[in-house]
C-alpha cells in the first residue's frame, strides 16, 4: 500500500455506505475497439493526489485527438482505496483507474479480471526499455493474481515515489559535508547530537512514516534486489538474516541515542514536516511527495540527497513507481485509454510532472531547479544504481498493519530490534508459509 | 388486524436493519475479498478472531472504554446532581446548555480537536509545562501507558453532557417533599443522596448506562481519527479491526465475524443492564 500524509476522517456512515459499494454485483461486458473518430469520452478514476497532472495530460490528449473528451472522478487516497474496487466491479466502471500495488488492490484486480494486461502496449510503446525491467516488476502478478511481482504487466505510472534525505542547508553546514557513505551519514546524526539538534525529524502517529527510515537502514546493510524478493515474497527469500538483524540493531541504536524527536510517537506526520520546516531537525527521512511543501517552507534552506547504502557509495532505500494507472476489462477502446497511459509516462510529459511538483522517473533534460532538481536527481541515481526497495507493507495483505504498530513499539521502546524482525517474519511466514 | 399498523414500521425495519443483519452473519461464513467467488469457510473466521491475540486485546480495551464513556461520567454526574438538589445554583440552564454541546458535536469533530489538544506542542502541555508541570508533559496519544486513558477522557467529555442532562432531568421530577422528610429526620448530604437522589434516578440510570455503553463498545470515530489504534496497538477496538478487514486486508468475511461478535457483546452487556434494573426493582 503506498503511502500519502492526508488524515482521512470518515465516520461509520461513510464505511457502512463503501461495504455496500464493496458488496456490489460484478459485471464485465467487454468493448470491441472501435476506434472510427465519432466523439468518445474517456472515463478515468484516479487519486486525488494527480488532479494536476491530469488536468495538463488531458488539455494535451484532446489537441492531439480533438474527437476524445473526458470525465475524471477524483477521490482521496483512503476513500480511494476502499471504494476502487468496487467501482471496477460494478455495472459502470470507468475505462482508466489508478490501483495500488500488492495484494490488496491490484491483486484482487487481477483475480477479479477487472483490468487488461499491458505487455502487448508495452512493447508496442517501448516501456520496458524505457524504465527498466525490474522497476517494472512492482506492476506485475501473474495471470491469476496470485504472485506478486512475476508475470504479466497490469499497469504502469512514470512518477517516481522515492524516499530520500531532506536536510536542512544551514544546519548541515555547521556539522559538515554531505554524505557519501552510511557511515558518514551515521557519523553526521552522532555529530548533529552532540551539537544540540534533532538529528532526525520524525513523526511517527501514524506508524509508518519510521517505517521508511527504517527502510534506509535496511537498505545500508542488505543488497537491493534480495529486499526486493522478500517483498515479492520470491522462493528462497526471506526477512531475516544476519544482514537484516545488523539494520535492526542500528535503527534500535538511533533510537537509544536520542536521534528522533521526544514523542516520536505522538507527533503526526504533517506535524513533523511542519517541524521540520521550523528549524527542528537536520535530516528529515521522507517521501519526494513533500517536495513542494518544504520548497515552499523553507526555500533555498532545504536540500535533498538520495541515501548513500553502504561504503561502497551507491545510493538506494525504499522506492516505487507512484499508483499504476490500469486500463479496464471494459474500456470501450483500450488501444485509446493505452495511447493517453503512454502520453501520461512519455519522456516528453516529464516536464510537465516537473511544473507540477512531481517527480518523473525517466530521465529527462528538464528545466527545473531548485529542491525539485536535487530530488529528482536523487531518484535518477537510485534508478542508475538499482537501488529500489519498494515498500516493504506490499508483502503480504496484513503487512502494513503489522508494520505500523511494530515501528510504534520499536521506537517506544517496548521490542527490541530482533522482537521487531521476528513479529515481521512471523506475518511473512503465514502469507508465504 | 391490530398488527397491520405495525407493519410498515417492520417493513422499514426488516430492510435496513434485519436484512444486513441477516446478511453480514451469512457473510460471517465464508471468505469473501470482495470482488470474487465467496468460499464457504464454516467457522474459520470466528477461530481467527477468538485466537489472534490483538483482537482479544481490542475486545479487552473496548471493556476499559466503558470505565470512561460509562462508569465515570456517570458517577460525576450523579455527584453533582446530589449536590444540586441542595445548592441553588443561578443559570443552571446556561451550564446544562453547555455541558449538553459535547454531546450533539460530530465525533469527528470532537477527535480532531482534542487531538490537538493532546499534541505534544498542544495547550494540554503548553499549560502542563507553564504551571511547572514539564515533567508530566508529554505527547499524550503516542505514549503506551496514557494513550487509551486520553482517548478515554474524551468519550468522558463526550457522554458526560448527556448522562447529566438526563440526571438533572430526573432530579426535578422528585417531589421536594420527600427531600423535606428525610432533613427532618436529621439526614445529612450524603444520608439524602443516597436515601432519596439515587434511588429515584434508577430509571435514568439504566438509559445511561445503555447508551453511554454502547457508545464505548462500538467507538470507532474517535480512534480511527485520533490514534489508529496506536500506539503499537494500545488502542486497537473492535470496530478498527472491521474497518482493516473488509478495507485493507479486505477479508469482509473476518470483518463481519468481528461485527457479530461485538454485536453479541453489545447485547450481553445491555441485557445484563437490563436485568440488574429488574432485579433491582423486585427487591425494592
Amino acid at each position: 500500500m503506498r503511502i500519502v500524509s492526508h488524515s482521512r476522517t470518515l465516520g461509520i456512515l461513510g464505511v457502512i455506505l463503501a461495504f455496500m459499494l464493496v458488496s456490489a454485483a460484478c459485471s464485465g461486458d467487454s468493448g470491441d475497439g472501435d476506434t472510427t473518430a465519432g466523439p468518445v469520452v474517456l472515463d478515468v478514476l484516479a487519486e486525488a493526489g494527480d488532479e494536476a497532472t491530469l488536468e495538463l495530460a488531458t488539455a494535451q490528449f484532446t489537441e492531439m485527438y480533438p474527437h476524445v473528451s473526458f470525465n475524471i472522478t477524483l477521490r482521496a487516497f483512503d476513500d480511494y482505496m476502499q471504494i476502487a474496487p468496487g467501482i471496477l466491479s460494478s455495472d459502470d466502471p470507468p475505462d482508466i483507474a489508478h490501483g495500488n500495488q500488492g495484494y490488496t488492490i491490484d491483486g484482487l484486480l487481477v483475480q477479479g479480471g477487472l483490468i487488461l494486461p499491458l505487455d502487448d502496449y508495452a512493447a508496442q510503446y517501448g516501456w520496458v526499455e524505457a524504465f527498466g525491467d525490474g522497476t517494472l516488476d512492482q506492476y506485475r502478478f501473474t495471470e491469476d493474481g496470485t504472485d506478486f511481482g512475476n508475470g504479466i504487466l497490469w499497469g504502469i505510472n512514470g512518477v517516481a515515489e522515492f524516499v530520500g534525505v531532506y536536510y536542512n542547508k544551514e544546519k548541515l553546514a555547521a556539522l559538515g559535508g554531505l554524505p557519501s557513505t552510511f557511515e558518514e551519514f551515521d557519523a553526521l546524526l552522532a555529530a548533529a547530537k552532540a551539537a544540540g539538534e534533532v538529528p532526525i525529524q520524525l513523526g511517527n502517529a501514524e506508524g509508518w512514516p519510521a517505517l521508511h527510515v527504517y527502510g534506509m537502514v535496511e537498505a545500508a546493510y542488505r543488497p537491493a534486489a534480495e529486499i526486493r524478493d522478500w517483498v515479492f515474497g520470491e522462493p528462497g527469500a526471506t526477512v531475516v538474516t544476519d544482514t537484516e538483524r545488523q539494520a535492526a540493531a542500528k535503527f534500535e541504536e538511533w533510537r537509544d541515542n536520542g536521534y528522533f524527536p521526544e514523542g516520536v510517537n505522538g507527533i503526526a506526520y504533517d506535524d513533523s514536516v511542519a517541524n521540520f520546516i521550523a528549524g527542528e531537525g537536520v535530516f528529515m527521512i521522507a517521501g519526494n511527495w513533500n517536495t513542494a511543501t518544504l520548497d515552499e517552507g523553507m526555500g533555498a534552506n532545504a536540500g535533498y540527497f538520495a541515501m548513500p547504502v553502504g561504503p561502497s557509495g551507491i545510493v538506494g532505500g525504499t522506492a516505487a513507481l507512484a499508483l499504476p494507472w490500469h486500463i479496464t476489462t471494459s474500456a470501450e477502446d483500450p488501444d485509446l485509454a493505452a495511447e493517453f497511459i503512454n502520453l501520461l509516462v512519455s519522456e516528453e510529459f516529464a516536464d510537465d510532472l516537473a511544473s507540477v511538483g512531481r517527480v518523473a522517473a525517466r530521465s529527462s533534460d528538464t528545466e527545473i531547479e531548485g529542491l525539485l532538481a536535487e530530488v529528482t536527481a536523487g531518484a535518477a541515481a537510485v534508478i542508475a544504481d538499482e537501488g529500489v526497495t519498494l515498500y516493504a507493507d506490499w508483502a503480504t495483505p496484513t503487512m502494513f498493519d503489522t508494520l505500523t504498530s511494530k515501528t510504534q513499539e520499536l521506537l517506544g521502546g517496548q521490542i527490541d530490534g530482533e522482537q521487531f524482525l521476528n513479529d515481521v517474519q512471523a506475518d511473512w511466514d503465514a502469507a508465504n508459509g | 388486524m391490530a398488527y397491520l399498523y405495525l407493519l410498515p414500521a417492520f417493513a422499514f425495519f426488516a430492510v435496513f436493519a434485519v436484512a444486513p443483519l441477516a446478511h453480514a452473519f451469512k457473510l460471517s461464513f465464508y471468505e469473501w475479498n470482495g470482488i470474487t467467488d465467496q468460499v464457504w469457510v464454516g467457522l474459520d473466521n470466528y477461530v481467527t478472531v477468538f485466537t489472534d491475540p490483538k483482537v482479544r486485546a481490542a475486545l479487552w480495551n473496548s471493556v476499559l472504554l466503558i470505565v470512561f464513556y460509562a462508569v465515570l461520567p456517570i458517577c460525576i454526574a450523579l455527584v453533582v446532581v446530589g449536590l444540586m438538589a441542595r445548592v441553588r445554583i443561578r443559570g443552571r440552564t446556561a451550564f446544562r446548555a453547555v455541558l449538553f454541546v459535547p454531546t450533539i458535536l460530530p465525533l469527528t469533530v470532537v477527535a480532531v480537536a482534542w487531538r490537538w489538544v493532546y499534541a505534544p506542542d498542544g495547550p494540554l502541555n503548553f499549560g502542563l509545562d507553564l504551571i511547572g508541570l514539564d515533567f508530566v508533559s508529554r505527547a499524550w496519544l503516542g505514549d503506551f501507558t496514557f494513550a487509551l486513558p486520553s482517548l478515554g477522557m474524551v468519550g468522558t467529555w463526550v457522554t458526560f453532557g448527556l448522562v447529566f442532562v438526563l440526571f438533572a432531568a430526573g432530579v426535578q421530577k422528585i417531589p421536594p417533599e420527600l427531600y423535606e422528610s428525610a432533613r427532618l429526620d436529621g439526614a445529612n448530604m450524603v444520608r439524602e443522596f443516597f436515601a432519596v437522589t439515587l434511588p429515584a434516578l434508577r430509571g435514568e440510570i439504566t438509559v445511561a448506562l445503555i447508551l453511554t455503553v454502547t457508545a464505548a463498545l462500538r467507538n470507532f470515530d474517535l480512534v480511527f481519527v485520533m490514534t489508529r489504534g496506536g500506539p503499537g496497538t494500545n488502542t486497537e477496538v473492535p470496530s478498527m479491526f472491521i474497518y482493516r478487514s473488509v478495507f485493507q486486508i479486505r477479508s469482509i468475511g473476518l470483518g463481519a465475524a468481528i461485527g457479530v461478535i461485538l454485536m453479541l457483546e453489545l447485547l450481553a452487556v445491555n441485557l445484563a443492564v437490563l436485568w440488574y434494573r429488574r432485579r433491582g426493582d423486585l427487591s425494592a
